[in-house]
């Protein structure tokens, strides 16, 4: 009696830890947004729940945003297979700074370092806004992935999930009033993340 | 004796009457969940509504019959191509992992959406009334099995 009941013991215990684990090896994107007047949002999902709403957008919205990227391509004054060119430069190429722009209020840096392509935007002013972007260069190849003209926004969450824990988006503005931060983990709350 | 085996059996008869729905109903709710509202309002009388999700399948089940066929099958039409995608979306919704899904604070409202376990709750907390809304999380997957 005794030995069947350790046995159950342990049954529920290997069941119990397999689904936390499972669990825990989820990844989570967490966004969080805090504004002045004590206003803050918080939002975590599941890459696999994000992966699963896509999959669910209608086609005439992913047709409307392909057309929108597509505009926005043309007003870079290139198309799709340059666009193609020039990535496949920038991920061939050793980590360097690729562009810098400094003007009297503004400066704008992007750069390659390890697996990560970095965008940096920084206000002059003193109460300037300053942008942090993380793109995982394994994220936007998946991206770019669909063929002319589509995002393959599937893959890219993928990818996303393959690239592990970090930071992704920092906004600030210069009073530090608004505060925007976009991370991965395997947490399923914000709080664990130290900004 | 004889009387006292009908009354052993009569009182058998009535605990089996009185305990089968009442077994059937904890059975029901166990199966497809319970749809909670809970109103607790700072100078009212605090509300508590429990209801069996099965009432909820019931009326998405009765909807097709009440709906006329023409909206039904446009309803069906601009949901069938995507219906695939929708009830892989449904059964994510129900098997992803707890969490705090949303929280929006504010100076005077507080708003939160959780997953626990099987079930989503949104809880709305403010000066006059804090709310809470709990829904088994297979209620989608359900509702797209009558459509």
């Amino acid at each position: 009696m005794k030995r069947k009941m350790i046995l159950a013991f342990l049954l529920f215990a290997l069941t119990f830890g397999a689904v936390t684990a499972a669990a825990a090896s989820e990844q989570w994107i967490h966004v969080r947004i805090e504004g002045s007047d004590q206003e803050k949002v918080m939002i975590n999902l599941p890459l696999s729940l994000i992966k699963a709403a896509l999959a669910t957008i209608p086609d005439d919205i992913r047709t409307e945003v392909h057309d929108e990227m597509n505009v926005a391509i043309d007003g870079f004054d290139m198309n799709w297979s340059e666009l193609m060119e020039f990535w496949e430069a920038v991920k061939d190429a050793p980590e360097a700074t690729f562009v810098t722009v400094q003007n009297a209020d503004t400066t704008v840096e992007v750069k390659k370092e390890g697996n990560f392509v970095l965008v940096n935007t920084t206000e002059g002013s003193e109460n300037g806004t300053y942008v942090d972007v993380k793109f995982p260069l394994a994220v936007v190849d998946a991206l770019l992935s669909g063929g002319e003209g589509t995002l393959n926004l599937e893959a890219a969450i993928n990818a996303l999930a393959e690239t592990g824990d970090g930071h992704l988006v920092s906004i600030r503005d210069g009073n530090d009033e608004t505060k925007v931060d976009i991370w991965i983990d395997d947490q399923n709350i914000s709080s664990a993340h130290d900004g | 004796m004889a009387s006292s085996k009908t009354f052993s059996r009569f009182v058998t008869i009535a605990l089996i009457i009185f305990f089968t729905p009442i077994f059937v109903f904890g059975a029901t709710i166990a199966v497809t969940g319970l749809v909670t509202v809970h109103v607790d309002t700072a100078e009212g009388p605090n509300v508590y509504v429990p209801v069996p999700a099965l009432l909820f399948d019931l009326a998405v089940m009765a909807a097709p019959l009440a709906m006329p066929d023409d909206a039904l099958d446009e309803v069906r039409r601009e949901i069938g191509p995507y219906q695939p995608a929708l009830e892989d979306l449904a059964d994510e919704l129900h098997t992803m992992p707890s969490g705090v899904l949303v929280e929006f604070e504010s100076g005077d409202e507080n708003v939160k959406v959780t997953k626990n376990w099987r079930s989503f709750k949104v809880q709305v907390e403010s000066d006059d009334a804090d709310v809470s809304v709990s829904v088994p999380s297979r209620l989608m997957s359900r509702a797209l099995d009558v459509l």
